[in-house]
Order: structure tokens, then sequence, then C-alpha cells
């Protein structure tokens, strides 16, 4: 069938996979330059070694492993949110879902990555196979990280099967692969039963699953007798703050993706308010969190402590550290809490603050600590290399490329689910909410409405 | 109609192809915890602690391949061709 002849009421969800600009080319371009710039300095570090980084005893983890805790973080925008969205049955999920889901499967390729950068012998991953210790957090991190991403990836996959099902219809490119995908799916009752089962079974196993990812990727650090990072709210911290870095990562994507793709009509103001109060939950939850971990320490007043507290709050690394509350709690504070700052591009600043706020969360956390071990060092310094800089700008360009890649294969909101909720869902709500409130006059109201 | 014949041939070569896929990952992770529980004998690490936290990961990797058979092999069934049989 010629997809021209096949019209849809969700046509303009389909467009940007049969019709492609120049601007996306010249920009798919721009990016995979960087990427292969990144490419060819983490070569040339294989071939010179970590001497290439920044990296020096005792601060031996640099921005590798900041990035690799921020995009393991960033994935819980997807699955965790799309999930409890889905659980919790909140209708206003349906455009949400499948970008957020996105995000989770490229994110945690991108982050997964970054240990085996930090290695310097690539090839000595292996070890973690062939002798690894089980004791070790380091080991827990591999596994609970592959399982995260086999949980997402199925999770990403199931709901989109009808979608394939829908652009195998159509014809086209791609078709074959479509056709393999769909797996036979033709809406049939039966089909979609399996379907549905299977993906509330997945919903409610992810969540754990995500919540375990983050709270073990602590460990590596809290495990440690490192002034600093042996805390016991260390889990919570870092799953709350990959929560928030993930909604912001999430906003920052859908308005992209809603002004290249003229997605207006699907992506409204709504969406992004919504959106914008649980990142304001999470802004506080975070700056709850924080103030709690500094507290104690502070009042603790171990020397070892204090070097590391002191290094953050008035030492070298002050200005991060207080930039880092800025765009973590006084930008959201300012432009959530005001109804007329809560805009679109309102949200959009926040967001972009928070991501750039968060990352600096991680390197707050990893390199004081380091600069300062428990041991008599005297205090490291670490400087990014150029090798560095352009691994962490590789990263970021590969995950917009793989977004964008993935846009020109599979619609970015789900059209199935769009085309459930005008059918069903306003039955469904008012038959939901006949049965939360007490049987009065207005619920009639709302029957007979 | 040969070639259609080919096609869904292919298709389902495919399909088998990512079936065995989805199974091969758990098998390989079992393989890996088996041999890291191994070590932890040989190393005199806390076997216990091993041990569950093996029964806990390869166990979620079952799960999940379980769960993908259980919708394939449902669309696979449930497809309307084969109501009308």
């Amino acid at each position: 069938m010629d997809n021209h002849q096949y019209l849809d009421e969700d046509e303009v969800l389909f467009r940007p996979i049969y019709k492609t600009g120049k601007g996306f080319y010249a920009l798919a371009c721009a990016l995979a330059a960087i990427v292969l710039f990144g490419l060819i300095m983490y070569i040339r570090q294989v071939m010179f070694g970590l001497g290439e980084t920044g990296m020096n005893e005792p601060v031996s983890w640099g921005f590798y492993i900041i990035s690799f805790v921020f995009f393991i973080g960033i994935s819980h925008a997807g699955t965790l949110i799309s999930a409890i969205l889905r659980l919790s049955k909140a209708e206003w999920r349906r455009p949400i879902t499948r970008m957020a889901e996105v995000i989770t499967g490229i994110v945690l390729i991108i982050g997964g990555l970054h240990p085996i950068i930090d290695l310097g012998r690539p090839d000595r991953i292996l070890h973690l196979v062939e002798r690894g210790r089980l004791q070790s957090p380091l080991l827990w991190d591999f596994t609970s990280v592959s399982a995260y991403f086999t949980a997402s990836s199925i999770y990403l996959y199931l709901p989109l099967i009808p979608d394939i099902a829908l652009l195998r219809d159509r014809g086209g490119r791609f078709n074959k692969l479509y056709k393999i995908l769909a797996w036979g799916y033709d809406g049939s009752e039966k089909q979609k039963h399996a379907l549905e089962r299977a993906i509330n079974i997945l919903m409610v196993m992810v969540i754990p699953i995500a919540v375990s990812v983050h709270t073990i990727i602590s460990w590596i650090f809290s495990m440690t007798l490192q002034p600093g990072w042996h805390s016991t709210i260390f889990g919570p911290y870092f799953v709350v703050g990959a929560i928030f870095s993930g909604i912001a990562a999430l906003v920052i994507v859908m308005i992209a993706f809603r002004k290249a793709y003229h997605l207006e009509n699907y992506l409204k103001e709504i969406h992004f308010r919504y959106l914008g109060t649980l990142l304001m939950v999470m802004s506080l939850l975070w700056f709850y969190f924080t103030f709690a971990e500094y507290l104690t320490q502070f009042y603790g007043h171990e020397p070892p402590e204090m070097r590391v507290f002191n290094y953050k709050f008035i030492g070298s690394y002050a200005p991060w550290f207080w930039l880092m509350v800025v765009c973590n709690f006084i930008i959201p504070v300012i432009f959530l809490s005001n109804k007329k700052l809560k805009t679109i591009k309102g949200i959009l600043i926040t967001s972009i603050a928070v991501v750039i706020g968060m990352w600096l969360e991680r390197l707050i956390v990893i390199v004081p600590s380091l600069a300062n071990p428990r041991l008599p060092y005297p205090t490291g310094i670490y400087v990014p290399s150029l090798t560095e800089i352009s691994l962490l700008a590789a990263a970021t360009s590969a995950f917009i490329l793989g977004f964008m890649g993935f846009s020109k294969l599979f619609p970015l909101i789900s059209v199935w689910e769009i085309k459930e909720g005008r059918k069903e869902s306003v039955k469904e709500v008012t038959e939901r909410l006949n049965e939360y409130l007490p049987t009065s006059k207005h619920v009639k109201v709302i029957e007979e409405a | 109609m040969v070639n259609k014949n080919n096609e869904e041939r292919s298709v389902k070569y495919f399909q088998g192809l990512m079936l065995a896929v989805v199974w091969l990952i758990p098998a390989s992770m079992t393989l890996l915890f088996i041999n890291l529980v191994h070590i932890s004998y040989q190393v005199n690490d806390h076997q216990t602690a091993s041990i569950a936290i093996s029964l806990i990961a390869v166990a979620v990797f079952w799960i999940l391949a379980g769960i993908l058979t259980y919708v394939f092999i449902g669309l696979h069934k449930g497809a309307k061709k084969e109501e009308q049989h």
C-alpha cells in the first residue's frame, strides 16, 4: 500500500518517519562529526593510556564516572515515570510514555559504556566475567544495569508492537523489519489481552528494578569508607536525584521534538505544567536530602569529613557547589512556584538548569571526596583533559542522534494509546469517578453527562 | 506468490532468531553467575550472600524472557486468522 494514500487522523505522528527535512540531515551530520571526534580521542586514549585524561592519584575517577552516574540517572526518566503513570492510570501520560521509554533505552547504552571507557584497557572488562567477586558493588552494578536495560528494552518494545503493526500495514520502507517486529499483530482481542497482561506485569516489575539500579550505583561510593561517601542515605538520595534529572531531560526532549515535528496538538501546555509540578516536588525532595546529608556531616565535625565539606562549601569546588544549588533548587523554585513563570519556556529553562545542576551534583559527589582522602595525601587536583571533554560532548551528541534515529523508524508518540484514549478514556474515567465519589446527585450528573 | 512465501519464511526465521536470543540472555547470565559463585567458593568469599545475589539476578532475567515468550506466542496464536480456524 502506498503510504501517501493512507491517511490517519494522527497522520502528523507518522510524518517524521516518511519525510525528512534538510535541517534533520544537517543536525545529524554535525552530531555525527562530534561523535566521530570523540571516537578518535577515545582511540588515542586506548593507544596512549589514561595519562591522556586529567585523572591521577588520588583523583582516579573523573568525567567518565560522573557521566556514568549522570546518564544512568537520566534513564529513570523513562521506565520509572512511564510505569508509575501507567500504574496510577494517569490519562495525561498517553503522549509522554514513549519518549520517556526511548530516553531510558538510549542513555542506558551510553551510560553503560562509560565504565569501559574509564578502564583505559577495555579488554579488562572481561575480568569481571572471568574473575568477578560477587561481594563487590561493581559487580552488583553490572548485574542491575544489565537487568534494567533488558527490562526497559522489553518495556519499550511491547507497547510499540501495535504501532509497528500500523507501520507494517502502511507499507513503504523498512516493511520487512516491521513485519518481523510486529509478530503478526492485527489487533484481535486475544492479542490485545496477551499484550496488556505482559505490560501490566512489566510495569510492576520495572519499578523496583529501576529503584535498585540507582541505589546500587550509590553503593559504589557509600560502601567505601571515603569521607563524604560513607552515608546511609546515599541510596534514596541518588534515586531522588535520578528521577529529578530524568524528568528534566524528558521535558527538554519533549519540547525539542514538539517544535521540530509540530506535535503541539499532542504535547499540550497542560502536560508540561504537570511535569513542572513533578519537577518542583523532586526539587524540594532533592534539597531535603542534600540538607540532611550535609547537616549530618557538619554536625559530626570529623576532621576528614570536614576537609571534604569545606572543599565543597568554601574551597576550590565552592563555585560548582553553589551553582549546583542555584540550578537544582533556586531556579526551579522561582520558575515553578510562580504561575506567571510556569510556562513552557519557563519549564524549559528550569529543566536545562536541572540537567546542568544534576551533572554538577555528580561532580560534587565524586571529585571532592577523592581529592581529600582519609589517608594523609596532599589535596588532589583534577582538571579534565580535552579527551574527557570531547567524550562528554560525544556522549551527549550520541544521545540526541539516537533519539533522532528512533524518530525515523517509529512514532515518538504512542499512536494506539492516543486512539485508545480517545475511544475509551472518557468512559473509563467516568466509571472510575463514580467508584471514588459517594453516591449523590453530583455522581448522577456525571453519569448523565 | 513464491516471493511472498519466501518473505514469510524469512520473517519467521528472524522471529525464531529473536526468540533464541531472548533465551540466550538468561542462559548466559546463569552461566556467568554459576562461574561467579564457583569463584566465591575458591577465594572463600561470602558464599551465601553470593548465592542469594545470584538467585535474585538470574530470576529477573528468566522472568523477563518468559514474559517476552508469552507475548510472542500469544500474538502468534491470537491472530485473527488463527481465531477463524
